[in-house]
């Protein structure tokens, strides 16, 4: 477990010989599953906490807090409207219809949480937030590399494989999956995200050290230097963006086509 | 009798792409029964296991149609509602409609249902072969135009144990658990370990085999979906 420990510093210090023994060994990508969902359970036991916590409080008391949760939302989404020039007594319609469409879900939700169920309501509610917890692993990544989960890993990782060897890289499936999941370590700061004020640079700090970490895997991996290593990663990123564009500008000009048709 | 080389340890060797798991599989003296019992036996445990699961978070909420009857007794209490209901027409109509959606997206966005869970345990044995037979052919039929070796018994072997990572769904045991698309990402990797274990192909070649039955999956769904636009079509027509 030591060993295993040094390994995982050595790495996120981006030496050499960390990324090489992992590579090496014919279990790495089954050391690179543990450490995705070790990182991923360990980021998430925030979230878990709390929502393990809100499962025993009384029904009533959960659908306050989301009123009052609502409620802050709406006030910010004032100004915002204020701010686009829409005139006041639109503005007041709109604020109106939004507090009737809230105070209609939360009276469902209310009426919903005071249905019988067969097991106790806590138990139900921990048995729900346990779930939600050992999702965490098998859950997306709003971005490529942007969280500690299977799918970035696994998903983001075949067009970054296939990038590389396009590139001429000579490493393996093992190898590189193993030594790439060693992103997710850095990840471990996302357990403060919650914090106020240093939680969003933690993140983003977990996210670029991450993504560093990614780079000097598919390097050591492939045998590559650095500059290849960041070509192969960002190239299926780069070839996403310019398709999303492709696709837009061509259901624009569809679009156009078709009302000028119609004229 | 056949010596039996599949083991846990070999499944879960494969689940972690070690490519000897492959090769032991694909050198069987039956490699396709060995297969077959493979994904028979995985589909049978975990549609168990995912029963489990099924009946604790079934039991951690209300019942459908008590929250069904809820949703609506608050929407008739709104004013929009007085107003619509004098249409003539309008609460059958809605109620219809009501119904249809509470059969329909229950299900779709995976409320708990016993029934379903219970379902499971012989529709997920029947799926899995019946995708591995239809994905094994196709691909081996593209390795062998593509210059591969191998024999299908082989390739049929090694391709079930590209379904391994199928075996999380047996963590379905905890309630609200949710998997996402990762396992097919999984599954396709080791597809392409697969092929290219089987019929000794290179990286590139082994690539375009895994893909292509995808190619031919498209196809058919878009025929599919075309003649039943033509069915519907000449029914509204007639009409």
């Amino acid at each position: 477990m030591g060993a295993w420990f040094k390994t995982l510093l050595n790495a996120v210090l981006f030496k050499t010989n960390a990324y090489e023994n992992l590579c090496d060994r014919r279990d790495a990508v089954m050391h690179g599953f543990i450490i995705i969902v070790v990182v991923a359970l360990l980021a998430g036991v925030p979230g878990f906490v709390n929502q393990f916590l809100s499962g025993l409080r009384p029904a009533a008391t959960e659908v306050g807090d989301a009123r009052a949760a609502l409620q802050q939302m709406m006030d910010r989404f004032a100004p915002a409207l204020q701010n686009a020039g829409i005139p006041a007594a639109e503005q007041a319609l709109i604020a109106q219809q939004a507090q009737q469409g809230m105070d209609t879900g939360l009276q469902i939700a209310q009426e919903i949480q005071g249905l019988p169920t067969a097991l106790p309501r806590p138990v139900g509610r921990t048995l729900e937030a346990i779930g939600a917890w050992l999702s965490k692993p098998f859950s997306s990544a709003s971005f490529p590399l942007g969280a500690a989960v299977l799918a970035t890993w696994l998903g983001y990782g075949i067009w970054v494989m296939l990038a590389a060897k396009l590139l001429g890289g000579q490493g393996t499936l093992v190898g590189f999956f193993g030594t790439t999941a060693l992103f997710a370590v850095p990840h471990v700061l996302d357990l403060l995200r919650w914090v106020p004020h240093v939680g969003t640079a933690l993140g983003v700090l977990a996210f670029l050290w991450g993504a560093a970490v990614y780079v000097k895997a598919t390097a050591v991996s492939h045998r590559f230097s650095v500059g290849h290593a960041v070509v192969a990663v960002l190239l299926p990123l780069v070839v996403a963006i310019i398709l999303g564009i492709l696709l837009v500008v061509g259901v624009g000009i569809l679009i156009a086509i078709a009302a000028s048709g119609g004229r | 009798m056949g010596h039996r080389t599949l083991s846990l340890g070999l499944v879960f060797r494969a689940l972690f792409l070690d490519g000897k798991a492959f090769e032991e599989l694909r050198d069987d003296d039956n490699p396709f029964v060995e297969g077959l019992f493979l994904l028979i036996l995985m589909g049978l445990a975990t549609g168990v296991l995912n029963l489990v699961g099924q009946v604790l978070a079934w039991a951690s909420m209300p019942r459908m149609s008590a929250i069904k009857e809820v949703v609506l007794a608050t929407l008739q209490q709104q004013s929009w509602w007085a107003q619509l209901s004098q249409l003539s027409g309008f609460t059958d109509t809605f109620q219809r409609w009501y119904d249809i959606g509470w059969q329909v997206f229950p299900a779709l966005f995976g409320a708990p249902d016993p029934t379903r869970g219970m379902l499971n345990i012989v529709a997920w044995p029947i799926l899995l072969v019946l995708s591995w037979l239809i994905y094994g052919l196709l691909a081996h039929g593209f390795a062998r135009l593509f210059g591969g070796h191998g024999t299908l018994n082989q390739m049929l072997g090694a391709s079930a144990l590209a379904f391994t990572p199928w075996l999380f769904r047996g963590l379905g045991f905890v309630p609200f658990l949710a998997i996402g698309a990762v396992l097919s990402t999984w599954q396709l990797i080791l597809r392409y370990k697969a092929v290219r274990t089987v019929h000794a192909l290179s990286w590139g070649r082994a690539f375009w085999v895994t893909l292509l039955p995808f190619a031919i999956y498209l196809v058919f769904w878009l025929v599919v979906a075309g003649i039943a636009a033509t069915v519907i079509a000449a029914f509204v027509v007639r009409g």
